[in-house]
């Protein structure tokens, strides 16, 4: 039986021999490359870029869009996405600034609460998604408007500012050389690293995004797993959210306008399918970095506000121009 | 008559990354002839078909229409010169109406081209249409139609487009046999009219029914073109596989167990009469009934993938639930769904990780999969299956889909089920493939599983099944043992005359 499938499947098998070639290459390690040669092209433009410190900077300033693009990543990958992180990145700021100085909250009960709270946010927009039936896109935009204006509401318009010291460290603190939202930042990606690529949840997720009804065929909660994804994303971004409030000192109810549109961009980057179902955290990483280097050695040029966007923009337009080519 | 030469192939080679899909292909094409084009999964018949779409170029050779070249082509310019490929999938906007389909991109204009002119193009398709032959309300919507009608909607924009070779790529897959035999009379109606057609198909019986020859390729080479009065359905086969397959079913014990799921008053319908039937141990039970008989209905919901309206399933006498897939894998019941792309595969995603996707929780230790296990178990279907792949890891579209299809059994027989569903298991995929699924299902059998068998080919149903339920319209109208079944009693049932 064997030699007659040989025979006649020989479609299945191609590649026998492993020789090198340039677009596997190039569609392993692309984005890393893009990273290396953005981060020559700065060091010879500035000799400030490539000190130690400058770097260091970078890790803490990508910090809080690298935080929320791991959620948003997973939950990318399941077929979803969330327009509404923005707002939520600056409800959850004034939710936490409400329970440190209304309820007058000690500092870690009152990140828990907050955290919980997000976690209620991103299962309503779960709810909308999969009860209701909205499509993500138009779901999320709806609880964008809905989270902003209740920001406004809670805080009547104005920024709350003034935390506890205590509070302050995980926006502004640092563990030996390192800061300490860059550290958090780190573990969120390692933990969604291992999520993504070791659980059997992962698996589920890529399998949601790679086709809902065959995975809900093999017996899977479909419901249930998008649940997760809705409520790990929102988590996320709410500690999004509480690294800036400590970075900042203020809870400003406008905060984090377009803030969606930096992080999707940087998983874009990653390589992460707008459809779902493909995507590797370790590219989502180096798409955060490569936003956060272009944004750092711009500035360090002196490369005025209005510039940086456009350039930005294009960045994001050739890297999945050049993805595309890979493919 | 003698025939004009209308389309000459010669020396067509395209190569794609580790595979040589067309290897110097040569044949023509007359016009007033129905050229049939057989082969396994991966001879190269897609490639051909693209390449005369202009969808793809081919590496070198030649390709001549009414004595000129034409080469190289583009979708435009093969459309412009009258070569008109339908595809299986069809092309069609599902939600725009039959004219707006046949006119896309050709619409009549007026008031000065801002404005299409709805009356001459509804009077233009309903005139294409007549002369097919075909009773269509122009303003129907596509996706109203059955996927006959939608398929002569395609021939009638072909038509509009100026067709002179068109070529029918796997039309009859999706089909009964009653929209066969109305597709072939349309078929026999363009011959007359002087078109060079090529059908390609998987089913020989086919081949016989329509064709005047018949080209063969295997692995991208030319094997020969027959007559089809002067060959045999044995010759074309030993020339498409290479070696001579035998018969295609394997033997079967006849095994009659005690019944292991009963099915009792169940509805998945309202309007619904109600099914009552057992599926007893090691048979396997064969489905059978025209496109819409509702079989693949019943079974989803018998499997949760719907929602059944009333009624009770038993497994060895104790009543059980479904209402979520989940509690159908729990009850050890497995589901192999019709569409095998959309509904069984996780394309973009590995071998291994579609055969271990519904298993994965019995490996995992606090959530974390237990690599070492999973590869192990998914090695151990692959060798059992018989599953040609060089590495586990590749994304699973890259299979044939003989292949693809084995994945899908491996996937289930992972849950380790009673039951098995299988929904059209041999749809679209070539003869020696299929008789391997064939060996598969009487291996599963004689291993105490219990099998119900779907499919719309009455020797397959034949030649597997130890019982045989004929459906109509939603209902069950015979349930047959396999010592009384014959083709011609199968179909009254089918078509309800009984």
């Amino acid at each position: 039986m064997n030699n007659i499938i040989t025979e006649n499947e020989q479609d299945c098998a191609p590649g026998r021999k492993k020789s090198f070639s340039f677009r596997t290459f190039f569609q392993g390690w692309g984005l890393f490359v893009v990273f290396i040669l953005i981060c020559v092209l700065f060091s010879f433009l500035t000799p400030i870029f490539l000190r130690a410190s400058n770097l260091i900077n970078v890790v803490r300033q990508v910090s809080i869009i690298g935080t929320s693009a791991v959620g948003m990543a997973i939950l990318m990958v399941t077929g979803g996405i969330d327009l509404s992180a923005g707002s939520h990145l600056a409800f959850i700021g004034l939710v936490v600034a409400i329970f440190l100085k209304q309820f007058n909250l000690p500092v870690l009960p009152a990140m828990g609460l907050a955290l919980c709270v997000s976690a209620v946010i991103g299962a309503v927009n779960a709810f909308l998604v999969t009860r209701v039936k909205i499509p993500p896109l138009i779901a999320t935009l709806g609880m964008m408007s809905v989270l902003r204006g209740t920001g406004y509401v809670i805080s009547g318009g104005y920024p709350i500012y003034d935390f506890p010291a205590s509070f302050m460290t995980i926006g502004k603190g640092y563990l030996g050389p390192f800061p300490v939202p860059a550290l958090i930042m780190l573990s969120m990606f390692v933990l969604g690293y291992i999520l993504l690529n070791s659980t059997y949840l992962g698996r589920y997720f890529y399998a949601l995004g790679g086709n809902e009804e065959a995975t809900r065929l093999c017996g899977v909660n479909t419901v249930k797993n998008k649940y997760l994804a809705y409520c790990i994303s929102g988590v996320l971004t709410g500690l999004a959210g509480l690294i800036l409030l400590a970075r900042i000192n203020s809870a400003q109810p406008s905060a984090g306008n377009g803030f969606e549109m930096d992080v999707i961009t940087a998983v874009v980057l990653g390589g992460v399918s707008i459809s779902g179902g493909e995507g590797k955290l370790t590219n989502v990483f180096l798409g955060v970095l490569i936003i956060g280097v272009i944004s750092n050695g711009l500035t360090l040029l002196n490369v005025h506000d209005y510039y940086q966007t456009i350039i930005k923009g294009a960045t994001l337009l050739m890297a999945v121009a050049i993805d595309k080519f890979g493919k | 008559m003698t025939q004009k030469e209308l389309l000459i192939i010669k020396d067509l080679c395209k190569q794609f990354p580790g595979v040589q899909a067309l290897n110097s292909v040569s044949f023509s094409v007359k016009s007033g002839e129905v050229h049939g084009l057989v082969g396994a999964n991966g001879a190269g018949k897609s490639t051909l078909n693209k390449i005369l779409a202009g969808a793809i170029e081919p590496d070198t050779g030649e390709i001549y229409l009414d004595g000129c070249q034409i080469l190289p082509l583009t979708p435009k310019k093969s459309q412009d010169l009258g070569i008109q490929v339908i595809h299986q999938d069809l092309n069609l906007v599902q939600n725009m109406s039959v004219m707006e389909n046949v006119f896309l991109g050709h619409e009549i204009e007026n008031g000065g081209g801002l404005f299409v002119n709805k009356a001459s193009i509804r009077n233009a398709t309903r005139k294409i249409l007549d002369s097919l032959g075909v009773n269509i309300d122009p303003d129907c919507l596509v996706k109203d139609l059955t996927i006959s009608y939608q398929q002569m909607v395609a021939v009638a924009s072909a038509m509009r487009r100026k067709a002179s070779v068109l070529v029918l790529d796997e039309t009859t897959a999706a089909l009964t046999q009653e929209e066969c035999t109305h597709l072939f009379e349309k078929i026999r109606m363009l011959r007359s009219m002087g078109l060079g057609l090529i059908f390609v198909s998987h089913h020989i019986e086919e081949v016989f029914e329509i064709c005047d020859c018949v080209t063969v390729l295997r692995d991208g080479k030319y094997m020969g073109t027959l007559d089809v009065k002067n060959t045999s359905k044995k010759e074309i086969i030993s020339l498409m596989v290479g070696y001579d397959i035998g018969n295609q079913f394997p033997v079967r014990k006849r095994v009659q167990g005690k019944p292991l799921y009963e099915i009792k008053n169940l509805k998945y319908k309202v309007e619904n009469e109600c099914f009552n039937f057992a599926i007893k141990e090691g048979e396997i039970l064969g489905f059978f009934g025209l496109v819409g008989a509702g079989r693949t209905e019943l079974f989803r919901s018998i499997f949760g993938a719907d929602q059944i309206v009333e009624g009770e399933i038993y497994h060895c006498g104790e009543k059980i639930t479904i209402k979520h897939p989940k509690d159908a894998v729990k009850n050890r019941i497995g589901f192999i769904p019709e569409d095998r792309k959309s509904q069984g595969l996780l394309l973009s995603m590995s071998v291994k990780q579609n055969i271990s996707l519904p298993s994965i929780k019995k490996i995992t230790s606090g959530g974390l999969i237990n690599s070492k296990k999973e590869l192990p178990i998914v090695q151990g279907f692959v060798d059992k299956f018989n599953i040609i792949v060089n590495d586990l890891n590749r994304p699973v579209s890259n299979l044939s889909g003989g292949n693809q299809q084995k994945v899908v059994l491996a996937k289930w027989l992972s849950t380790d089920p009673v039951l098995l569903i299988l929904d059209q298991p041999t749809r679209g995929i070539d003869v020696g493939a299929k008789a391997e699924i064939y060996k598969l299902i009487q291996k599963l059998s004689e291993a105490g599983h219990a099998i119900v068998l779907i499919s719309d080919e009455i020797q397959e149903i034949l030649g597997m099944c130890d019982r045989i339920a004929v459906m109509h319209e939603g209902k069950i109208t015979g349930i047959l043992d396999h010592s009384e079944a014959n083709q011609h009693l199968l179909l009254e049932l089918a078509y309800g005359n009984k």
